[in-house]
């Protein structure tokens, strides 16, 4: 297979991406507490979810053709970031020094894989 | 903090199906167009997010026998097999960065996890 350097582009498309899949995990965070049935299920919460969902789909589709798997999904660790501050603002969690801490080393592992993608190995 | 043996080979498994799963979407991504007829035969694909079902439903049935303190830094071992997965199927080369920032990683999932 022929070896793809990771575009700037491929990076930016997944960094989108997981903003996108992080807030369709909070609408269906938020609708899953609303079902009662399997009708409910498909409330507006979930349907809006499944479409963040599916945005954040195609972009990490568009991301793979473009980079490195190694790359890419690692960078999708942000999501955890993402998740982790949406949650705060939208399903009143709280976030403690070690949550901050966890924080800050996912972010600066992904600043090391988006450091390892510029290598020309 | 509760585990249980199971729900702990249940995440190993999940995370296995989701690593190939990127594996396939990787492949798939390949052919991608916004061509509907042209998406019903990009097989590797439609496996890829078969897998990455399967990952999840196999994660929120182990999230009931375990924390997610515990679950979550296996869940981020899946980054390793995505590594190893990139380099043998894919002909990646891994470097002191890319293992750099996996470790750091699943050490920020694990605390989060904790957290």
């Amino acid at each position: 297979m022929e070896y793809i350097k990771t575009q700037k582009s491929a990076i930016l498309l997944v960094l989108i991406c997981t903003i996108f899949i992080s807030i369709g995990q909070i609408f269906f965070k938020l609708g899953s507490e609303k079902v009662v049935s399997i009708l409910s299920f498909f409330n507006l919460f979930v349907v809006v979810g499944a479409f963040f969902y599916l945005i954040g789909s195609i972009l990490y589709i568009i991301s793979l053709k473009k980079g490195e798997l190694s790359i890419i999904a690692p960078i999708f660790a942000l999501n955890f970031i993402w998740v982790g501050i949406l949650s705060t603002i939208f399903l009143g969690e709280t976030i403690n020094a070690t949550r901050w801490i966890g924080i800050a080393t996912i972010a600066m592992g992904v600043g090391f894989i988006g450091r390892g993608g510029k290598y020309d190995n | 903090m509760t585990i249980s043996l199971w729900s702990i080979v249940l995440i190993l498994i999940s995370t296995i199906f989701g690593s190939f799963g990127a594996l396939f979407i990787k492949l798939g991504s390949k052919t991608f167009s916004f061509n509907f007829t042209r998406l019903l035969k990009n097989y590797n694909l439609i496996i890829g997010f078969f897998l990455y079902g399967v990952a999840y439903v196999l994660f929120i049935v182990a999230l009931k026998g375990g924390t997610l303190s515990v679950l979550y830094p296996i869940v981020s071992l899946g980054y390793i097999w995505i590594s190893i997965i990139s380099m043998k199927f894919l002909g990646e080369r891994m470097n002191v960065w890319k293992w750099g920032g996996i470790v750091t990683i699943i050490l920020g999932i694990s605390l989060m996890g904790i957290s």
